[in-house]
């Protein structure tokens, strides 16, 4: 089972990487967001649908990473590296201290609490002044190099591959944490956590693991989204795109997994191409969530069972109805 | 002291917009444990049709009462059709009812524009006066008065009519308010139409102070979610003292700090609910 | 005499002004099958939940196998080999039958904190398919707990119980609310258990008590109105008054 998992999420990746070979710049750009978007909505799906804490929040990690960066860079001309390295550390470093307090709350209290959380962010950047750019936001960041002539990052093609590289390892990383008995005990937390008290299991913890796991995801892709374009404003802290990261891990079907990464990169090209297209993006964007909830309560994960029901259901009609 | 009088009616005013919209959003919360986060956009809605009928016919309080039907029929017909997909998960609610947010938030743009609008207030209210030795407009301070009537008026409803008793019992305990016979479909519907009618009405009556434009949905639905978890869900007299409290730390912080006004509105919001994680006048649900 | 594995010691708990147990004491040999009788709100679940810790007692002492329990965390006393069924049906949902046992097994087998191994390496996963073979549940363990009927749901509750790897078993109701069928299924599971397995049960069905337990303890209003061999009990003519409606 486990082994067949890690095989999918490679041969997902190896198609992936195809993509620069078949689509321009346009494309790949987009599918470069794209993967930034949807692995961030897999990260989230570790907290939203493995354990059950709903954020509208999340958006303020990917934000203040790559606040981090955009400072390391900008402000201090450091290494791109290290200014990554910067951003994603100080990003867990927050998430650390801050998740013990939050998974407190439960439900749409939590909820609430993840939106303050967001809005504070929010509002720190926005009036920060010289500092954060307010605003304006941070322009000017550069890529960092990996040294090697075939492969430059600033290009897009470069640039690409390698956010599918990190994604990819990621993926394998968190899908691999979700198979362990962590994983597995997040589910029962989900499912019925007094009775995961009784068992022995710490609930406390192991929900503040989930909040840095999901956490720490989102940063390294708001590092990623940092750098691809070269610029951070307070629209990456935004409660909006906490609000796409959500619906992304509903849409695609909470706790699947590879759902919310389809439905969260998915959601990025519709929406760049709504944008593009039509003054009225937000009603066929909406329009699409709520067709979604009706057509696919549990999401896009659960496309698979609902499509079998359907195939099914006439054929046992039918041997009913020849039945004598 | 004349800042701290003038920065208080502020809040005051601010405060009373605050709780016209979240008490709708705390009851339909408590009664069906439904967020409904399109209800910002009930209350914008109300506030352009109100523009509408109050530069057609010049009468602010056709404009209310236009704001209030339009907004109201529209949450009535959004609760018909959605109430069986809303009480399937909390997952589904958050989408659904933003689906609903942007398609209503969008189709706004299209019929009034995206140029910012502002609907004159009431003629009569159209001045200033002293009070407490600061001029204030009259308008604000009518709009303070009001959530103060309508605090009382919806207390005595909530507490001492049958509507209330029955709306309570259906949120103390919706499956034994089943087994005594409420048709709580029917409660909900009444309340939920009730709430957006609110809404809408309130749109009409912020537009003055707020002004209408694209946005101020979200806006206003943010804080409102905040006075309702902070108040306790369900709770009438926590969307109160939440609303009043919400606006007068925006009123002073937006004053005396403006680089931390959203730090020292949201700040105490992540604390006193890790303190009281039911909110202020909430119980344990569920 | 044989050695006791759960021994109960003048145990009080009150709610408030209420007394739900007063002074009870009973003590459950080693191996032994033992049913807690009593009409509803006689503290019988009362009993269960201060044994297992998810109340604190006013006063008294629990013992198991000799050692005191009576202050420690539940979780602590289900790694000393105490576990319990509960009479709401308390398992996972979404999980499926065999991830349910995993879960349970997990902290007895001190293999649950990894995040970087597989829950379920084929160790742990044998354990649990041997588990759930034995109590006849196979062709369950790769359906999620949703999709399992009620009298499913309540033998998989003993299963999850077990795969903590008890050496005290207490049953709270099994059979409740379960057909004659599914009962007589769920009771020839209970009879197949392992000898040396302490079962303590709580029992409406008296038919079912009497087909399980060698030894009864009967209580009413918090009291211990009775308690010795089955066969004893019965003809109590306390107990017939009380309880049987004699």
């Amino acid at each position: 089972m486990r082994g067949r998992g890690e095989l999918i999420v490679l041969l997902g990746a190896a198609i992936l990487a195809c993509a620069p070979l078949l689509f321009g710049v346009y494309w790949t750009n987009l599918l470069t967001q794209a993967i930034i978007f949807g692995g961030a909505a897999l990260g989230l799906d570790i907290l939203v649908g493995r354990t059950g804490m709903p954020s509208l929040g999340h958006g303020a990690f990917f934000g203040l990473a790559g606040y981090g960066v955009a400072l390391g860079v900008t402000r201090w001309s450091w290494n791109p590296w290290l200014a990554a390295a910067f951003g994603i550390l100080a990003t867990i470093a927050i998430a650390l201290a801050f998740a013990p307090l939050a998974v407190r709350a439960r439900g749409l209290t939590f909820l609430t609490v993840m939106l303050a959380f967001g809005q504070v962010c929010w509002g720190l950047a926005t009036r920060g002044g010289e500092f954060t750019g307010g605003e304006n936001g941070l322009p000017g960041i550069r890529r960092p190099s990996l040294g090697l002539d075939f492969w430059d990052l600033d290009s897009p093609d470069g640039f690409y591959l390698f956010t599918l590289l990190v994604a990819t390892i990621l993926t394998l990383a968190i899908a691999r944490l979700a198979a362990s008995p962590v994983g597995l005990s997040l589910q029962g937390i989900r499912d019925n956590d007094r009775r995961m008290l009784a068992l022995g299991y710490n609930v406390a913890a192991r929900r503040v693991v989930a909040f840095v796991v999901a956490a720490a995801a989102g940063a390294v892709y708001g590092a990623l989204s940092a750098f691809f374009n070269g610029f951070v404003g307070p629209g990456s802290l935004d409660w909006r795109l906490s609000a796409q990261l959500l619906l992304s891990v509903v849409i695609g079907g909470a706790g699947s997994l590879w759902g919310p990464f389809a439905a969260g990169g998915a959601l990025h090209i519709v929406r760049t191409y709504l944008t593009g297209e039509t003054q009225r993006w937000p009603m066929v964007l909406g329009a699409l969530y709520v067709i979604a909830v009706l057509v696919l309560p549990g999401g896009i994960a659960s496309i698979g069972g609902v499509l079998r029901r359907r195939w099914r259901r006439p054929r046992r009609q039918a041997a009913l109805e020849s039945a004598p | 002291m004349r800042f701290w009088i003038f920065q208080t009616l502020n809040g005051l005013t601010t405060g009373a917009l605050l709780f016209f919209v979240a008490s709708g959003l705390t009851v339909v919360f408590g009664l069906m444990r439904i967020l409904n986060l399109a209800h910002g956009a009930l209350f914008l809605f109300g506030g352009y049709v109100g523009l509408t009928v109050r530069e057609e016919t010049g009468s602010f309080l056709l404009a209310l009462l236009a704001g209030a039907v339009a907004a109201g029929l529209l949450g009535l017909a959004i609760q018909q059709a959605f109430t069986r997909t809303l009480l399937r998960s909390p997952f589904n609610q958050v989408l659904l009812t933003l689906g609903i947010a942007f398609i209503l938030g969008n189709a706004i743009l299209w019929i009034w524009g995206g140029e910012p609008q502002r609907i004159r207030p009431p003629e009569a209210l159209q001045r200033s006066r002293e009070v407490f030795g600061v001029y204030y407009p009259v308008y604000r301070l009518f709009l303070i008065v009001l959530a103060g009537l309508a605090g009382v008026l919806l207390w005595l409803l909530w507490e001492r009519s049958r509507l209330g008793a029955i709306v309570r019992a259906c949120v103390d305990d919706r499956a034994i308010a089943t087994a005594m016979g409420i048709r709580v479909d029917r409660v909900f519907a009444i309340v939920f139409t009730t709430g957006a009618a609110l809404a809408g009405a309130t749109g009409v009556l912020g537009a003055p102070v707020l002004g209408l434009s694209i946005g101020l949905e979200f806006d206003v639905l943010l804080l409102a979610v905040v006075v309702v978890v902070v108040g306790g869900i369900g709770s009438l007299t926590g969307a109160f003292v939440g609303s009043m409290a919400v606006g007068l730390l925006d009123a002073f912080a937006k004053a005396k700090f403006p680089e931390l006004s959203y730090f020292t509105i949201f700040a105490p919001v992540i604390l006193i609910l890790l303190l009281r994680p039911t909110g202020l006048f909430g119980r344990a649900l569920e | 005499m044989t050695e006791s594995a759960l021994t109960v010691d003048n145990l009080t708990v009150r709610f408030g002004g209420i007394v739900a147990l007063a002074d009870v004491s009973l003590t459950v040999r080693a191996g032994s099958r033992h049913g807690i009788l009593g009409p509803n709100g006689s503290g019988k679940t009362t009993l269960f939940n201060a044994i297992t810790g998810m109340i604190m007692p006013q006063s008294g002492r629990v013992l198991l196998a000799g050692r005191e329990i009576t202050r420690l965390a539940p979780h602590a006393r289900v790694s000393l080999g105490l576990a319990r069924t509960f009479q709401i049906t308390s398992l996972f949902p979404s999980l499926t039958a065999r991830e349910n046992v995993v879960l349970a097994a997990l902290p007895a087998l001190r293999r649950h904190r990894g995040a970087w191994r597989p829950a379920a390496d084929r160790e742990v996963a044998e354990r649990a398919d041997r588990l759930l073979t034995d109590l006849g549940l196979s062709h369950l363990a790769d359906r999620p707990v949703v999709s399992l009927g009620y009298g499913e749901q309540r033998q998989l509750e003993i299963a999850v119980a077990l795969a903590t790897n008890p050496r005290v078993l207490l049953l709270d109701e099994p059979t409740a609310g379960l057909s004659a069928a599914e009962t007589r299924t769920v009771v020839s599971l209970i009879q197949r258990l392992p000898a040396d397995l302490t079962i303590v049960l709580i029992e409406h069905d008296l038919g079912v008590v009497f087909d399980l337990a060698e030894h009864l303890t009967v209580l009413a209003h918090g009291e211990r109105i009775a308690d010795g061999p089955a066969r004893f009990v019965r003809e109590d003519p306390i107990v017939k008054e009380v309880y049987l409606g004699g």
